[in-house]
Protein backbone atom coordinates (compact mmCIF):
# COMPACT_ATOMS: atom_id res chain seq x y z
CA UNK A 1 0.00 0.00 0.00
CA UNK A 2 1.81 3.18 -1.26
CA UNK A 3 1.36 6.32 0.76
CA UNK A 4 -0.89 7.90 -2.32
CA UNK A 5 -3.51 5.06 -1.44
CA UNK A 6 -2.90 5.66 2.29
CA UNK A 7 -3.87 9.23 1.74
CA UNK A 8 -6.86 8.47 0.00
CA UNK A 9 -8.27 6.49 2.88
CA UNK A 10 -7.51 8.70 5.43
CA UNK A 11 -9.25 11.07 2.76
CA UNK A 12 -11.84 9.00 2.54
CA UNK A 13 -12.14 7.88 6.16
CA UNK A 14 -12.45 11.50 7.55
CA UNK A 15 -15.19 13.00 5.50
CA UNK A 16 -17.21 9.50 6.84
CA UNK A 17 -17.41 11.16 10.87
CA UNK A 18 -19.61 13.96 9.55
CA UNK A 19 -21.70 14.23 12.94
CA UNK A 20 -19.86 12.21 15.59
CA UNK A 21 -17.14 14.35 15.95
CA UNK A 22 -15.38 12.35 19.20
CA UNK A 23 -12.42 11.58 17.82
CA UNK A 24 -10.28 14.98 16.45
CA UNK A 25 -9.89 14.28 12.83
CA UNK A 26 -8.51 16.91 10.23
CA UNK A 27 -11.26 18.61 8.85
CA UNK A 28 -11.85 18.57 5.06
CA UNK A 29 -10.75 21.74 4.46
CA UNK A 30 -7.60 21.53 6.10
CA UNK A 31 -4.35 20.02 4.84
CA UNK A 32 -3.78 16.34 6.24
CA UNK A 33 0.21 16.46 6.29
CA UNK A 34 -0.38 12.58 4.76
CA UNK A 35 -2.38 13.78 1.52
CA UNK A 36 -0.20 15.00 -1.69
CA UNK A 37 -3.33 17.59 -2.55
CA UNK A 38 -5.44 19.97 -0.62
CA UNK A 39 -9.12 18.69 -0.40
CA UNK A 40 -10.35 21.68 -0.77
CA UNK A 41 -14.41 20.64 -1.64
CA UNK A 42 -15.86 19.62 1.28
CA UNK A 43 -19.18 19.25 0.05
CA UNK A 44 -18.21 16.41 -2.56
CA UNK A 45 -15.90 15.04 -0.60
CA UNK A 46 -18.81 14.77 2.16
CA UNK A 47 -21.04 13.64 -0.85
CA UNK A 48 -18.14 10.72 -2.18
CA UNK A 49 -18.12 9.77 1.30
CA UNK A 50 -21.85 9.03 1.96
CA UNK A 51 -21.89 7.03 -0.90
CA UNK A 52 -19.11 4.88 -0.33
CA UNK A 53 -19.89 4.29 3.02
CA UNK A 54 -23.34 1.89 2.18
CA UNK A 55 -20.97 0.73 -0.62
CA UNK A 56 -19.63 -2.35 1.71
CA UNK A 57 -16.23 -1.13 2.51
CA UNK A 58 -16.62 -2.96 5.61
CA UNK A 59 -17.59 -0.38 7.87
CA UNK A 60 -21.10 -0.88 7.90
CA UNK A 61 -22.09 1.82 10.40
CA UNK A 62 -18.51 3.31 10.51
CA UNK A 63 -19.60 6.78 12.10
CA UNK A 64 -21.47 4.94 14.88
CA UNK A 65 -18.43 2.82 16.23
CA UNK A 66 -15.04 3.90 16.66
CA UNK A 67 -13.68 0.69 15.53
CA UNK A 68 -13.67 2.20 11.72
CA UNK A 69 -11.82 5.69 13.36
CA UNK A 70 -9.28 3.08 14.38
CA UNK A 71 -8.67 1.37 11.20
CA UNK A 72 -8.71 4.71 9.54
CA UNK A 73 -5.83 6.25 11.36
CA UNK A 74 -2.74 5.65 8.93
CA UNK A 75 -0.61 4.78 11.22
CA UNK A 76 -2.64 1.68 11.78
CA UNK A 77 -3.59 1.29 8.35
CA UNK A 78 0.64 1.16 7.38
CA UNK A 79 1.34 -1.49 10.74
CA UNK A 80 -1.57 -3.70 9.36
CA UNK A 81 -0.34 -3.26 5.94
CA UNK A 82 3.43 -3.72 6.99
CA UNK A 83 2.11 -7.25 9.62
CA UNK A 84 0.48 -8.56 6.30
CA UNK A 85 3.59 -8.69 4.10
CA UNK A 86 5.52 -9.84 7.45
CA UNK A 87 2.81 -12.97 7.43
CA UNK A 88 3.39 -13.49 3.51
CA UNK A 89 7.13 -13.55 3.52
CA UNK A 90 7.20 -15.82 6.43
CA UNK A 91 4.90 -18.24 4.87
CA UNK A 92 7.16 -17.85 1.74
CA UNK A 93 10.24 -19.10 3.34
CA UNK A 94 8.21 -21.81 5.36
CA UNK A 95 6.96 -23.04 2.38
CA UNK A 96 10.79 -22.82 0.18
CA UNK A 97 11.81 -24.71 2.93
CA UNK A 98 9.13 -27.25 3.18
CA UNK A 99 10.05 -28.13 -0.32
CA UNK A 100 13.80 -28.70 0.34
CA UNK A 101 13.08 -31.36 2.65
CA UNK A 102 9.70 -32.66 1.48
CA UNK A 103 9.11 -32.20 -2.43
CA UNK A 104 5.51 -31.35 -1.88
CA UNK A 105 4.52 -30.83 -5.42
CA UNK A 106 6.12 -33.81 -6.57
CA UNK A 107 4.14 -35.72 -3.52
CA UNK A 108 0.89 -33.89 -4.93
CA UNK A 109 1.45 -35.46 -8.45
CA UNK A 110 1.24 -39.24 -6.67
CA UNK A 111 -1.57 -38.00 -4.81
CA UNK A 112 -3.83 -36.71 -8.07
CA UNK A 113 -5.76 -40.45 -7.49
CA UNK A 114 -9.54 -40.80 -7.59
CA UNK A 115 -11.81 -44.13 -6.65
CA UNK A 116 -12.33 -45.25 -9.80
CA UNK A 117 -8.15 -45.61 -10.25
CA UNK A 118 -7.71 -46.65 -7.12
CA UNK A 119 -10.63 -49.53 -7.42
CA UNK A 120 -9.02 -50.88 -10.87
CA UNK A 121 -4.91 -50.59 -9.19
CA UNK A 122 -6.45 -52.93 -6.07
CA UNK A 123 -7.68 -55.14 -8.96
CA UNK A 124 -4.67 -55.04 -10.92
CA UNK A 125 -2.92 -55.80 -7.75
CA UNK A 126 -4.77 -59.05 -7.01
CA UNK A 127 -4.85 -59.87 -10.74
CA UNK A 128 -2.28 -58.80 -12.64
CA UNK A 129 -2.73 -61.68 -15.18
CA UNK A 130 -5.19 -60.52 -18.21
CA UNK A 131 -3.82 -56.97 -18.02
CA UNK A 132 -1.84 -56.37 -21.83
CA UNK A 133 -0.74 -52.83 -21.49
CA UNK A 134 1.71 -52.16 -19.09
CA UNK A 135 3.11 -48.69 -20.61
CA UNK A 136 2.50 -45.82 -18.56
CA UNK A 137 1.37 -42.99 -20.64
CA UNK A 138 3.59 -39.79 -21.18
CA UNK A 139 2.29 -36.39 -22.09
CA UNK A 140 5.08 -33.91 -23.67
CA UNK A 141 8.14 -35.91 -21.66
CA UNK A 142 6.01 -35.85 -18.52
CA UNK A 143 4.02 -38.91 -16.92
CA UNK A 144 0.78 -38.82 -16.59
CA UNK A 145 -1.02 -38.07 -13.58
CA UNK A 146 -2.61 -41.20 -12.08
CA UNK A 147 -5.75 -40.43 -12.13
CA UNK A 148 -5.63 -40.85 -16.23
CA UNK A 149 -3.78 -44.06 -16.39
CA UNK A 150 -4.06 -46.92 -14.41
CA UNK A 151 -0.47 -48.18 -14.95
CA UNK A 152 1.11 -45.02 -13.14
CA UNK A 153 2.39 -45.15 -9.86
CA UNK A 154 0.89 -43.78 -6.65
CA UNK A 155 1.67 -43.50 -3.34
CA UNK A 156 -2.19 -43.07 -1.58
CA UNK A 157 -2.51 -47.00 -1.55
CA UNK A 158 0.98 -47.70 -0.28
CA UNK A 159 0.03 -45.11 2.64
CA UNK A 160 -3.23 -46.31 3.19
CA UNK A 161 -2.00 -49.92 2.90
CA UNK A 162 0.38 -49.36 5.52
CA UNK A 163 -1.38 -47.85 7.61
CA UNK A 164 -4.31 -50.52 7.12
CA UNK A 165 -1.49 -53.15 7.67
CA UNK A 166 -0.39 -51.69 11.21
CA UNK A 167 -4.32 -51.59 12.02
CA UNK A 168 -5.54 -55.00 10.92
CA UNK A 169 -2.19 -56.83 12.27
CA UNK A 170 -3.26 -54.92 15.54
CA UNK A 171 -6.37 -56.18 15.03
CA UNK A 172 -5.47 -60.11 14.84
CA UNK A 173 -3.39 -59.49 17.26
CA UNK A 174 -6.10 -58.65 19.59
CA UNK A 175 -8.37 -61.72 19.11
CA UNK A 176 -5.39 -64.07 19.84
CA UNK A 177 -5.48 -61.88 23.59
CA UNK A 178 -1.95 -60.92 22.41
CA UNK A 179 -2.87 -57.16 21.85
CA UNK A 180 -1.30 -53.40 23.52
CA UNK A 181 -0.90 -50.32 21.97
CA UNK A 182 2.72 -50.38 22.07
CA UNK A 183 2.54 -53.46 19.96
CA UNK A 184 1.12 -50.76 17.04
CA UNK A 185 3.93 -48.96 17.50
CA UNK A 186 6.27 -51.71 17.17
CA UNK A 187 4.51 -53.38 13.85
CA UNK A 188 4.84 -49.67 12.26
CA UNK A 189 8.60 -49.21 12.71
CA UNK A 190 9.24 -52.67 12.23
CA UNK A 191 6.99 -52.73 8.89
CA UNK A 192 8.86 -49.77 7.99
CA UNK A 193 12.14 -50.96 8.58
CA UNK A 194 11.75 -53.33 5.75
CA UNK A 195 10.17 -51.72 3.69
CA UNK A 196 13.29 -49.03 3.97
CA UNK A 197 15.60 -52.07 3.55
CA UNK A 198 13.95 -52.85 0.55
CA UNK A 199 14.30 -49.80 -1.42
CA UNK A 200 18.00 -49.21 -0.02
CA UNK A 201 19.00 -52.81 -1.41
CA UNK A 202 16.80 -52.01 -5.02
CA UNK A 203 18.58 -49.02 -5.45
CA UNK A 204 21.90 -50.11 -4.52
CA UNK A 205 21.56 -53.08 -7.09
CA UNK A 206 20.46 -50.60 -9.86
CA UNK A 207 23.51 -48.38 -9.31
CA UNK A 208 25.94 -51.37 -9.20
CA UNK A 209 24.31 -52.71 -12.44
CA UNK A 210 24.59 -48.83 -13.32
CA UNK A 211 21.19 -48.89 -14.92
CA UNK A 212 20.21 -45.56 -16.64
CA UNK A 213 16.14 -45.38 -15.71
CA UNK A 214 13.85 -42.60 -14.65
CA UNK A 215 12.63 -44.33 -11.95
CA UNK A 216 12.67 -42.27 -8.77
CA UNK A 217 12.89 -43.31 -5.23
CA UNK A 218 9.22 -42.36 -4.53
CA UNK A 219 8.60 -44.64 -7.87
CA UNK A 220 10.19 -47.26 -6.26
CA UNK A 221 8.62 -46.60 -2.95
CA UNK A 222 5.14 -46.61 -3.88
CA UNK A 223 5.87 -49.93 -5.82
CA UNK A 224 7.35 -51.72 -2.80
CA UNK A 225 4.70 -50.34 -0.85
CA UNK A 226 1.84 -52.46 -2.94
CA UNK A 227 2.63 -55.88 -1.30
CA UNK A 228 1.14 -54.09 1.71
CA UNK A 229 -2.15 -54.79 0.22
CA UNK A 230 -1.49 -58.45 -0.31
CA UNK A 231 -0.48 -59.10 3.36
CA UNK A 232 -3.68 -57.07 4.34
CA UNK A 233 -5.84 -59.82 2.48
CA UNK A 234 -3.36 -62.23 3.83
CA UNK A 235 -3.99 -61.08 7.43
CA UNK A 236 -7.99 -60.90 6.93
CA UNK A 237 -8.76 -64.14 5.37
CA UNK A 238 -6.82 -65.54 8.19
CA UNK A 239 -9.16 -63.56 10.80
CA UNK A 240 -12.36 -65.14 8.53
CA UNK A 241 -11.21 -68.53 7.65
CA UNK A 242 -7.97 -69.73 9.66
CA UNK A 243 -4.85 -71.10 8.46
CA UNK A 244 -5.61 -72.68 4.93
CA UNK A 245 -7.42 -69.57 4.21
CA UNK A 246 -4.41 -67.30 5.29
CA UNK A 247 -2.08 -69.45 3.49
CA UNK A 248 -3.75 -69.63 0.45
CA UNK A 249 -4.33 -65.85 -0.10
CA UNK A 250 -0.85 -65.19 0.93
CA UNK A 251 0.23 -67.41 -1.50
CA UNK A 252 -1.99 -65.86 -4.49
CA UNK A 253 -0.78 -62.43 -3.25
CA UNK A 254 3.00 -63.68 -3.47
CA UNK A 255 2.56 -64.69 -7.05
CA UNK A 256 0.38 -61.75 -7.77
CA UNK A 257 2.37 -59.56 -6.77
CA UNK A 258 5.93 -61.13 -8.25
CA UNK A 259 3.94 -60.68 -11.65
CA UNK A 260 3.08 -57.52 -11.54
CA UNK A 261 6.32 -55.76 -10.18
CA UNK A 262 7.58 -58.23 -13.22
CA UNK A 263 5.77 -56.50 -15.88
CA UNK A 264 5.79 -52.67 -14.42
CA UNK A 265 9.76 -52.92 -13.56
CA UNK A 266 10.49 -54.73 -17.12
CA UNK A 267 9.58 -51.79 -19.08
CA UNK A 268 11.08 -49.25 -16.61
CA UNK A 269 14.35 -51.06 -16.75
CA UNK A 270 14.97 -52.87 -19.59
CA UNK A 271 13.48 -50.04 -21.44
CA UNK A 272 16.98 -48.29 -21.70
CA UNK A 273 18.70 -51.40 -23.27
CA UNK A 274 16.17 -51.64 -25.57
CA UNK A 275 17.21 -48.28 -26.67
CA UNK A 276 20.56 -49.34 -27.01
CA UNK A 277 19.72 -52.37 -28.87
CA UNK A 278 23.65 -53.47 -29.41
CA UNK A 279 23.86 -57.12 -29.89
CA UNK A 280 27.15 -56.66 -27.20
CA UNK A 281 24.37 -55.63 -24.32
CA UNK A 282 22.50 -58.99 -24.32
CA UNK A 283 24.43 -60.30 -21.65
CA UNK A 284 23.55 -57.09 -19.96
CA UNK A 285 20.13 -57.61 -20.66
CA UNK A 286 20.76 -60.66 -19.33
CA UNK A 287 22.29 -59.90 -16.08
CA UNK A 288 19.39 -57.23 -15.61
CA UNK A 289 16.40 -59.49 -15.98
CA UNK A 290 17.91 -62.45 -13.60
CA UNK A 291 18.42 -59.26 -11.32
CA UNK A 292 15.00 -57.80 -11.36
CA UNK A 293 13.76 -61.58 -11.59
CA UNK A 294 15.76 -62.41 -8.04
CA UNK A 295 15.21 -58.69 -6.49
CA UNK A 296 11.15 -59.36 -6.98
CA UNK A 297 10.77 -62.58 -6.09
CA UNK A 298 12.99 -62.08 -2.58
CA UNK A 299 10.77 -58.97 -2.11
CA UNK A 300 7.37 -61.19 -2.47
CA UNK A 301 8.51 -63.98 -0.61
CA UNK A 302 9.66 -61.25 1.82
CA UNK A 303 5.71 -60.85 2.39
CA UNK A 304 5.44 -63.77 4.64
CA UNK A 305 7.73 -63.08 7.50
CA UNK A 306 6.53 -59.63 7.49
CA UNK A 307 3.41 -61.38 8.58
CA UNK A 308 4.76 -63.88 10.34
CA UNK A 309 4.54 -62.46 14.06
CA UNK A 310 0.70 -61.90 13.52
CA UNK A 311 -0.24 -65.84 12.16
CA UNK A 312 -0.42 -68.15 13.75
CA UNK A 313 0.69 -69.24 16.80
CA UNK A 314 1.19 -72.71 18.03
CA UNK A 315 1.64 -71.20 21.79
CA UNK A 316 0.49 -67.44 23.70
CA UNK A 317 4.16 -66.21 23.73
CA UNK A 318 4.95 -63.40 26.29
CA UNK A 319 6.12 -61.07 24.46
CA UNK A 320 6.04 -60.81 19.94
CA UNK A 321 8.63 -62.09 18.45
CA UNK A 322 10.66 -60.57 16.23
CA UNK A 323 10.20 -61.66 12.42
CA UNK A 324 12.53 -64.57 11.06
CA UNK A 325 13.23 -64.97 7.78
CA UNK A 326 11.49 -67.89 6.83
CA UNK A 327 10.65 -67.86 3.07
CA UNK A 328 7.00 -69.92 2.80
CA UNK A 329 6.55 -69.33 -0.86
CA UNK B 1 -8.94 -17.74 17.41
CA UNK B 2 -11.15 -16.35 15.02
CA UNK B 3 -13.55 -14.13 16.58
CA UNK B 4 -11.91 -11.03 18.24
CA UNK B 5 -13.46 -8.71 15.82
CA UNK B 6 -16.82 -9.32 17.14
CA UNK B 7 -15.67 -8.32 20.74
CA UNK B 8 -17.06 -4.44 20.91
CA UNK B 9 -14.74 -3.60 23.15
CA UNK B 10 -12.69 -0.42 23.57
CA UNK B 11 -9.97 -0.29 20.03
CA UNK B 12 -6.92 0.04 21.99
CA UNK B 13 -7.23 -1.84 24.75
CA UNK B 14 -6.99 -5.89 24.53
CA UNK B 15 -9.78 -6.91 27.10
CA UNK B 16 -9.80 -9.90 28.41
CA UNK B 17 -12.06 -12.45 26.57
CA UNK B 18 -14.48 -14.18 29.20
CA UNK B 19 -14.63 -17.88 29.73
CA UNK B 20 -18.60 -18.09 29.65
CA UNK B 21 -18.22 -17.06 26.15
CA UNK B 22 -15.77 -19.58 24.63
CA UNK B 23 -17.92 -22.36 26.77
CA UNK B 24 -20.28 -21.60 24.91
CA UNK B 25 -18.51 -21.80 21.74
CA UNK B 26 -17.23 -24.97 22.73
CA UNK B 27 -20.59 -25.61 24.07
CA UNK B 28 -22.47 -24.65 20.55
CA UNK B 29 -19.85 -27.07 18.77
CA UNK B 30 -21.15 -30.11 20.64
CA UNK B 31 -24.72 -29.56 19.88
CA UNK B 32 -23.48 -29.40 16.25
CA UNK B 33 -21.85 -32.73 16.31
CA UNK B 34 -24.46 -34.15 18.13
CA UNK B 35 -27.23 -33.28 15.46
CA UNK B 36 -25.19 -33.03 12.10
CA UNK B 37 -26.52 -30.72 9.61
CA UNK B 38 -24.68 -29.15 6.51
CA UNK B 39 -23.43 -26.20 8.10
CA UNK B 40 -20.19 -24.07 8.20
CA UNK B 41 -19.56 -23.60 12.34
CA UNK B 42 -17.17 -25.73 13.04
CA UNK B 43 -15.25 -25.23 9.95
CA UNK B 44 -15.83 -21.20 10.23
CA UNK B 45 -14.56 -20.74 13.73
CA UNK B 46 -12.37 -23.21 14.88
CA UNK B 47 -11.14 -23.78 17.99
CA UNK B 48 -8.83 -26.87 19.54
CA UNK B 49 -10.71 -26.23 22.94
CA UNK B 50 -13.20 -29.18 22.29
CA UNK B 51 -10.90 -31.56 20.92
CA UNK B 52 -8.84 -31.52 24.01
CA UNK B 53 -11.53 -31.74 26.65
CA UNK B 54 -12.32 -34.68 24.79
CA UNK B 55 -9.36 -36.74 24.06
CA UNK B 56 -8.19 -36.10 27.97
CA UNK B 57 -11.85 -36.93 29.17
CA UNK B 58 -11.57 -40.39 26.74
CA UNK B 59 -7.69 -41.06 27.42
CA UNK B 60 -8.65 -40.57 31.38
CA UNK B 61 -11.65 -43.09 31.38
CA UNK B 62 -9.32 -45.73 29.32
CA UNK B 63 -7.47 -45.97 32.49
CA UNK B 64 -7.33 -49.11 34.19
CA UNK B 65 -7.99 -49.43 38.30
CA UNK B 66 -4.51 -52.34 38.37
CA UNK B 67 -1.08 -51.02 38.91
CA UNK B 68 0.45 -53.48 36.84
CA UNK B 69 0.40 -52.27 33.17
CA UNK B 70 2.65 -55.28 32.02
CA UNK B 71 0.18 -58.11 31.54
CA UNK B 72 -3.34 -56.06 31.11
CA UNK B 73 -2.51 -54.37 27.84
CA UNK B 74 -4.32 -51.35 28.30
CA UNK B 75 -3.35 -48.13 26.62
CA UNK B 76 -1.35 -46.04 28.54
CA UNK B 77 -3.14 -41.88 28.51
CA UNK B 78 -0.02 -40.85 26.17
CA UNK B 79 -0.73 -43.48 24.30
CA UNK B 80 -4.45 -42.71 23.46
CA UNK B 81 -3.10 -39.18 22.78
CA UNK B 82 -1.01 -39.90 20.25
CA UNK B 83 -3.62 -42.50 18.55
CA UNK B 84 -5.51 -39.46 18.18
CA UNK B 85 -3.71 -36.61 17.10
CA UNK B 86 -1.35 -38.64 15.25
CA UNK B 87 -4.22 -40.13 13.23
CA UNK B 88 -5.61 -36.93 12.80
CA UNK B 89 -3.00 -35.04 11.46
CA UNK B 90 -2.19 -38.23 9.39
CA UNK B 91 -5.72 -37.72 7.57
CA UNK B 92 -5.41 -33.99 7.44
CA UNK B 93 -1.93 -34.27 5.66
CA UNK B 94 -3.71 -36.86 3.20
CA UNK B 95 -7.20 -35.06 2.49
CA UNK B 96 -4.69 -32.23 1.38
CA UNK B 97 -2.35 -34.18 -0.71
CA UNK B 98 -5.64 -35.54 -2.19
CA UNK B 99 -5.84 -31.63 -3.02
CA UNK B 100 -9.07 -30.63 -0.63
CA UNK B 101 -9.50 -27.37 -0.07
CA UNK B 102 -9.67 -27.30 3.67
CA UNK B 103 -7.54 -25.64 6.00
CA UNK B 104 -5.03 -28.16 8.77
CA UNK B 105 -6.46 -26.42 12.31
CA UNK B 106 -10.33 -26.80 10.57
CA UNK B 107 -9.66 -30.65 9.66
CA UNK B 108 -8.59 -30.89 13.23
CA UNK B 109 -10.80 -29.06 14.80
CA UNK B 110 -13.82 -30.95 12.90
CA UNK B 111 -12.08 -34.42 13.36
CA UNK B 112 -11.47 -33.56 17.15
CA UNK B 113 -15.11 -32.80 17.81
CA UNK B 114 -16.15 -35.62 16.18
CA UNK B 115 -14.98 -37.96 19.18
CA UNK B 116 -17.85 -36.80 21.02
CA UNK B 117 -20.28 -39.50 20.42
CA UNK B 118 -16.88 -42.00 20.73
CA UNK B 119 -16.95 -40.36 24.18
CA UNK B 120 -20.45 -40.94 24.99
CA UNK B 121 -20.21 -44.67 24.16
CA UNK B 122 -17.20 -44.88 26.35
CA UNK B 123 -19.06 -43.59 29.06
CA UNK B 124 -22.02 -45.65 28.45
CA UNK B 125 -19.45 -48.86 28.16
CA UNK B 126 -18.69 -48.39 31.76
CA UNK B 127 -21.85 -47.66 33.05
CA UNK B 128 -22.83 -50.94 31.49
CA UNK B 129 -19.71 -52.90 32.75
CA UNK B 130 -20.90 -52.45 36.90
CA UNK B 131 -23.25 -54.87 35.88
CA UNK B 132 -22.13 -58.30 35.94
CA UNK B 133 -20.15 -59.66 32.52
CA UNK B 134 -21.59 -61.75 30.26
CA UNK B 135 -22.32 -62.67 26.57
CA UNK B 136 -25.60 -60.17 27.12
CA UNK B 137 -23.31 -57.34 28.20
CA UNK B 138 -20.95 -57.31 25.31
CA UNK B 139 -23.80 -57.20 22.75
CA UNK B 140 -24.75 -54.55 24.61
CA UNK B 141 -21.70 -52.77 24.47
CA UNK B 142 -20.84 -53.73 21.04
CA UNK B 143 -24.33 -52.24 19.96
CA UNK B 144 -23.68 -48.98 21.78
CA UNK B 145 -20.19 -48.65 19.93
CA UNK B 146 -21.05 -49.48 16.93
CA UNK B 147 -23.80 -46.99 17.10
CA UNK B 148 -21.69 -44.45 18.37
CA UNK B 149 -18.84 -45.39 15.30
CA UNK B 150 -21.34 -44.42 12.48
CA UNK B 151 -22.77 -41.47 14.27
CA UNK B 152 -19.25 -40.42 14.40
CA UNK B 153 -18.54 -40.95 10.96
CA UNK B 154 -21.87 -39.26 9.31
CA UNK B 155 -20.98 -36.55 11.95
CA UNK B 156 -17.55 -36.09 10.12
CA UNK B 157 -18.17 -36.68 6.73
CA UNK B 158 -21.34 -34.04 6.49
CA UNK B 159 -18.20 -31.81 7.42
CA UNK B 160 -15.52 -32.50 5.52
CA UNK B 161 -17.23 -33.97 2.27
CA UNK B 162 -17.81 -31.13 0.85
CA UNK B 163 -13.98 -30.18 0.59
CA UNK B 164 -13.33 -33.14 -2.05
CA UNK B 165 -14.63 -33.31 -5.70
CA UNK B 166 -17.46 -36.07 -5.28
CA UNK B 167 -14.83 -38.50 -7.42
CA UNK B 168 -12.12 -38.41 -4.32
CA UNK B 169 -14.80 -38.32 -1.63
CA UNK B 170 -14.57 -41.82 -0.67
CA UNK B 171 -10.63 -41.59 -1.01
CA UNK B 172 -10.72 -39.00 1.91
CA UNK B 173 -14.00 -40.68 4.20
CA UNK B 174 -11.70 -43.70 4.06
CA UNK B 175 -8.66 -43.00 6.68
CA UNK B 176 -11.51 -41.24 8.90
CA UNK B 177 -12.66 -44.43 8.83
CA UNK B 178 -9.71 -45.88 9.99
CA UNK B 179 -8.90 -43.76 12.71
CA UNK B 180 -12.51 -44.26 14.59
CA UNK B 181 -12.50 -47.38 13.89
CA UNK B 182 -9.17 -47.75 16.05
CA UNK B 183 -10.87 -45.43 18.66
CA UNK B 184 -14.08 -47.66 18.59
CA UNK B 185 -11.80 -50.56 18.99
CA UNK B 186 -10.12 -49.44 22.51
CA UNK B 187 -13.56 -48.73 23.71
CA UNK B 188 -15.00 -51.91 23.05
CA UNK B 189 -11.74 -54.04 24.48
CA UNK B 190 -11.64 -52.47 27.51
CA UNK B 191 -12.30 -54.27 30.70
CA UNK B 192 -11.27 -52.33 33.99
CA UNK B 193 -9.81 -54.92 36.27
Amino acid sequence: MHPAGLAAAAAAGTPRLPSKRRIPVSQPGMADPHQLFDDTSSTQSRGYGAQRAPGGLGYPAASATPQAAFLADPVSNMAMAYGSSLAAQGKELVDKNIDRFIPVTKLKYYFAVDTMYVGRKLGLLFFPYLHQDWEVQYQQDTPVAPRFDVNAPDLYIPAMAFITYVLVAGLALGTQDRFSPDLLGLQASSALAWLTLEVVAILLSLYLVTVNTDLTTIDLVAFLGYKYVGMIGGVLMGLLFGKIGYYLVLGWCCVAIFVFMIRTLRLKILAEAAAEGVPVRGARNQLRMYLLLGATGLISCLQAPGVHPVWPQATPPSHVASPAPNPRC
Amino acid sequence: MAEAEESPGDPGTASPRPLMRDLKAVGKKFMHVLYPRKSNTLLRDWDLWGPLILCVTLALMLQRDSVDSEKDGGPQFAEVFVIVWFGAVTITLNSKLLGGNISFFQSLCVLGYCILPLTVAMLICRLVLLADPGPVNFMVRLFVVIVMFAWSIVASTAFLADSQPPNRRALAVYPVFLFYFVISWMILTFTPQ
